[in-house]
Order: C-alpha cells, then structure tokens, then sequence
C-alpha cells in the first residue's frame, strides 16, 4: 500500500517537473531586457523557496529534539531525523540558488558574485546547514545531536535575515517576486503561470526526496540501536 | 539494483560536463559594434540557461543517487547485522 502511494506521488511529481520545464521553456514569454536568461528564474526562486521551507522543516525538528530527548527517546529520535533530513535536502536546494544564480548574474549584470547583502547572507546560511552536516558527519558521543539541534535553531534564524534582506538594505538582486514595492514582481500572467507551476513541481520533488531521507536516517537509527543491542550482550 | 542505480549515477554525470561545456566553451563577449553581436549574445544567453538548468537536474539525480546508494548500503548492513546477532 506504502509502495504504491509513493509511486503514485512520484508519478505526479515527474508529470509536474516536465509540465512546469513546458511552462517555463515555451509558454513564458521571454522578458524583454533579460532575454532567454531570465528563464533560470524559474529555477532559481523556486529552489529558495523550497530551502527556506526545509531550513524551517530542521528547525522544528532541533525544536522537537530539544524538547523530548530527556522525555521521550523515540520522539527525539524522529525529530532528529526531520531534522537532519530538513537540513541536508536544504543544503541541496541551496546549493542550487548559489550556482544558477551567479549563472544568471555573469549574463545580467556582467559578473560572477557580488557582496551585497542577500548574497552573502544566502552564503552564510548555506555555510551555516554545511557546517551542522559535517558536525553530525564527523563529532561523535552522546552530546552530538544537541549540539547539532543548537546549532540547527541558530542556523534558521538567518533564513529570515535572508528573506528581508533586500527590503531592509539596498542591493544589487533583484526587487523582491512577492512582497516588494509596487513596481516590483511579475506582471505577465503567463509568466506568473509558469512560475507558480514550477514552485509546485520543485515543492512536490523536495518533498518526495525530503520523505526518502528521512526514510534513510530512520533505517538507520534502527541499524545503530540493533548494533548497540548486540554490542551489550556481547 | 545496485547496478542499475549506478548506470542512473551517469545522467548526473553528463548533465554536469554538459553545464560545464556550456559555461566553459562558451564563445566570447562580442565587441562593441560587432556586426553578429545580438546573435552571439542570444547564443550566450541560451548557453547559460542550458547549464543552470543541467546543472541543477544534476545535483538533484546525483543526491537522488546517493540516496539509493546509502539506502542499499544500510540493507546489507542491517542483515549482516542480524546474521552476526543469531
């Protein structure tokens, strides 16, 4: 039953992924200054999204770690592992908007990188979620996944700084898509179509991946609890 | 299994050298005034496109990849687990 609601959920993600790859290729139309480049947008905003929705999956999970990992060990285990999985899928989609979007940026405004403000913030919370991965990488003993819950808390609270960034400061990316000034944002409908499409097919694909990661760690939370078993009666 | 997810292994592969071609054979910015500079640009922009988006098909089947690879990984780990257990 399992196997075959997840089928059927993968099934719908790829027909969104090539529907939402139609609307952005050859329904959108092209924008006028930007050209056929602008069409990484349509990957590019989505995959944020999606990072900022995963940063805040492990946040809830450090949260739920903290709160239960004296009370209930099976519940702190499972909020351990949204928490990893939250923060690793994140890391994916992020990594993502940090190369499609200096993609983009050599063609609009003629250079790799730039130091304003949304960039680098979005650099720091990458490097932040890789930091809290290579902890649960390499640190070892019990004291390993509150550290990690710690610094998974802290890590999320730049996804915000990250989102208000060009609100609060001046900058060289774009004018926020929702939210902005009035001049701001997408003004095609057909434009706005295919965006929205891609937001749904990209959320449908982390989602899929985020589960199956989870699945991971759960198996193999399993796997290290029979072998502390086996190692105690030994 | 294994296998298969190994040969699923090479589309991230391709995608990625296909981005890098892309970004790294590009032609060059035309000059001012060059007579095929809006054609030069057009193919630079779609050149740029192309890699963003292989690029971005070939972390997410790469890390989709490795998922399948730690999951299996685990299945034999979790057998000899129980075999060394009885």
């Amino acid at each position: 039953m399992k196997r075959t609601i997840l089928g059927l959920y993968a099934a719908v993600t790829v027909a969104l992924m090539v529907w939402g790859y139609h609307q952005a290729i050859y329904v959108a139309p092209e924008e006028q200054t930007m050209h056929e480049v602008q069409r990484i947008f349509y990957y590019h905003v989505p995959s944020a999204m999606v990072a900022f929705l995963f940063f805040a999956v492990s946040l809830a999970g450090s949260i739920g770690y903290l709160s239960f990992r004296r009370s209930n060990h099976n519940r702190a285990e499972i909020s351990d592992a949204w928490a990893l999985a939250g923060a690793e899928v994140g890391v994916v989609f992020c990594t993502i908007v940090l190369i499609t979007g200096p993609l983009w940026g050599r063609r609009a405004w003629g250079m790799w990188w730039t130091w304003d403000a949304r960039l680098t913030t979005t650099l720091v919370l990458w490097l932040i979620y890789v930091s809290y991965l290579l902890l649960r990488r390499f640190a070892a003993g019990p004291q390993m996944q509150t550290l990690a819950a710690v610094l998974g808390i802290f890590g999320a609270l730049d996804v915000p700084i990250v989102y208000m960034s060009n609100r609060w400061w001046r900058t060289q990316h774009p004018a926020p898509v929702f939210g902005g000034s009035g001049d701001s944002g997408i003004k095609d409908p057909k434009m706005l179509h295919a965006f929205f499409v891609n937001v749904m097919a990209w959320l449908a694909w982390g989602i899929l991946i985020l589960a199956i990661r989870y699945y991971v760690e759960r198996q193999q939370q399993k796997i290290n609890a029979e072998q502390a078993q086996e190692a105690l009666r030994a | 299994m294994k296998s298969l997810i190994k040969i699923f292994a090479i589309v991230p592969v391709a995608l990625f050298l296909v981005a890098l071609y892309c970004i790294f054979f590009a032609p060059p910015e035309p000059v001012f005034g060059a007579p095929d500079k809006a054609a030069v640009i057009a193919r630079l922009n779609h050149l740029y496109l192309v890699a963003a988006y292989s690029i971005t098909w070939a972390i997410q089947l790469g890390y989709l990849a490795l998922l399948g690879l730690k999951s299996i990984a685990q299945k034999q780990e979790a057998a000899r687990t129980r075999r060394s257990g009885r």
